[in-house]
């Protein structure tokens, strides 16, 4: 049985975030595609499933949610990740957009605070001795 | 971080190896010493022997020689005698014969003592009686075939004598020579005896030094293996904490790495945070400034800038009075200073905005209070169009209707 680390796509157009955070979920065992735009994470989509995808919500060409709502048909499974700084109150999110994101997580939260809710959601245990967090 | 783990001490170089090898390399120098002297010892005592040896035989030869001359001598007296009583020719030739080799032997005896002062003496004295009487026999020889001449002779010589006297002569030279011999030999056998406690001795003590020498290396190599063992272990021990060091640095490492990741997040966020909310006021079309509790400008945004001509270094940290004041003069505090210390919005006041040219524009000014909290820490100014449009600057088109 192989145990081939779980792939997840970061869609964001800041190049800084991306490999901030694809470095970070890398070192905790995920395989990482990182991309700028809603047509490379389309590309990537067709070619290399992911098993999770954060997005950020404002895109060169369009938004996250745009983009998210168009792959939740070709991913109905796969859990997705909000990741912005500028809109919502997490409250207002999880009552509006509940059926477009599985999550949604502020920017300004700590890396860590994404790479829990990262194993939440792909179901992976938090390394031994991790201190406890809540959600 | 819990505190690294103690770092072992090696153990130290014990002096007494210095010392062990000290002691071994003293020890088998007496070894050296001690077989050295035994083989002289044992060396000196072979050329004593060797020399005993050769004296022993020279001791011998003298007794031979007494013993032959005296045989020789009764030889000679016998062929006298006989000569008397036969006349016969071969009789004297006997006793010819027998006065040569006693003059042979004599001369040999006197050489072999030669070293000898006593025996030297002894050997001289012989040999003049042996001369003496050799006189005697060599005359009576030569009376010839007169047996009644040579009888009277005999029967006058006192022969008996002087033979008697060398015969003692040659026993005491003979004791002489076997009482030297015999303190010789004792000499030899203590010698013998002195070597042979030496060479027993030298033995023994090398035999001891040697397993004095083989205990202390014994020591020393369990000294030794100990050492190496103690220092087996304590880099074993190093090993470990130096593992347990580099672990504790390497989780250090890792910690410090996600914080300076989570700071390097967080300034992005935050920078992200100001790019946006700065986007969003400059989006704004209305001028719109923001101002301290003093007052004085902090943020203009292009819009703003636009309208009262001035880039923004002319209006940042500028007093809002230099730039913009309310229509109506009053008497005593700013109005829109007084209106922030309390709290209050101030709405769609008639204003001019002091350009960098020509007169005054009329305008609309709100300001509202900005909170930090309770506190109100500054405000926020919108200056709209006048509506009435009688002074509006032909270059800006009018603001749209606010929501």
């Amino acid at each position: 049985m192989t145990n081939l680390p779980k792939h997840i796509l970061i869609v964001d157009d800041e190049e800084d975030i991306r490999r901030l955070l694809g470095a970070t979920l890398a070192k905790h065992g995920y395989r990482v595609t990182d991309v700028a735009s809603g047509l490379e994470a389309r590309q990537v989509v067709a070619t290399d499933r992911p098993a999770l995808i954060i997005c950020d919500l404002q895109l060169h060409e369009s938004d996250g949610l745009v983009l998210l709502r168009e792959l939740r048909p070709v991913l109905p499974n796969v859990p997705t990740i909000l990741l912005t700084g500028v809109l919502f109150d997490p409250k207002v999110v999880a009552s509006t957009l509940g059926d477009a994101v599985t999550a949604y997580v502020p920017k300004p939260a700590k890396l860590s605070r994404i790479v829990e809710v990262t194993r939440r959601l792909l179901g992976d245990a938090p390394p031994a001795g991790a201190p406890a967090q809540g959600t | 971080m819990s505190a690294p783990a103690a770092i072992p001490e090696p153990p130290a170089d014990q002096p007494g190896a210095d010392r062990t090898l000290h002691w071994v390399i003293g020890l088998f120098a007496l070894v050296l010493v001690i077989a050295g002297f035994t083989a002289v010892q044992a060396v000196r005592n072979l050329q004593r022997t060797r020399v005993a040896s050769d004296w022993v035989n020279h001791s011998h030869a003298v007794v031979n020689e007494c013993g032959a001359l005296l045989a020789e001598l009764y030889a000679a007296e016998a062929a006298l005698r006989s000569l008397a009583l036969t006349g016969h020719a071969l009789d004297r030739a006997a006793g010819h014969q027998a006065l040569e080799n006693i003059e042979e032997r004599g001369a040999i005896l006197l050489a072999l003592t030669e070293a000898e002062a006593d025996q030297r003496a002894r050997s001289a004295r012989i040999d003049r009686l042996l001369r003496q009487r050799s006189e005697f026999l060599h005359a009576a020889l030569a009376t010839g075939g007169d047996s009644a001449q040579l009888n009277r002779q005999l029967a006058e010589d006192l022969g008996f004598l002087a033979t008697r006297e060398i015969k003692d002569e040659l026993e005491k030279l003979k004791g002489l020579v076997l009482a030297r011999l015999a303190e010789r030999d004792r000499e030899s056998f203590r010698q013998n005896q002195t070597t042979r406690a030496t060479v027993w001795t030298g033995l023994g003590l090398n035999l001891a030094l040697l397993g004095g020498v083989a205990w202390m290396i014994q020591g020393e190599l369990a000294r030794r293996r100990r050492k190496a063992a103690a220092m087996r272990r304590a880099n074993e021990t190093l090993a470990n904490a130096v593992a347990t060091q580099t672990a504790q640095l390497r989780a250090a490492n890792e910690r410090l790495e996600d914080e300076n990741n989570e700071h390097r997040w967080a300034n992005l966020a935050l920078v992200h945070q100001v790019k946006y909310n700065m986007a969003i006021i400059n989006a704004i079309r209305e001028p719109v400034l923001v101002v301290t509790k003093a007052m004085n400008v902090t943020r203009a945004n292009p819009a703003t800038l636009d309208r009262l001509d001035r880039i923004e270094e002319e209006v940042v940290n500028q007093p809002l009075a230099a730039l913009v004041r309310l229509a109506a003069q009053t008497e005593g505090q700013d109005p829109l200073e007084r209106t922030l210390h309390q709290g209050r919005d101030l709405r769609l006041q008639p204003a001019l905005i002091v350009g960098r040219r020509g007169a005054p524009q009329p305008c609309v000014l709100t300001l509202f209070p900005l909170r930090d909290g309770d506190n109100v820490v500054g405000g926020v100014v919108i200056l709209n169009a006048d509506e009435s449009g009688s002074a509006t600057d032909p270059d800006h088109a009018p603001s749209p209707p606010r929501p």
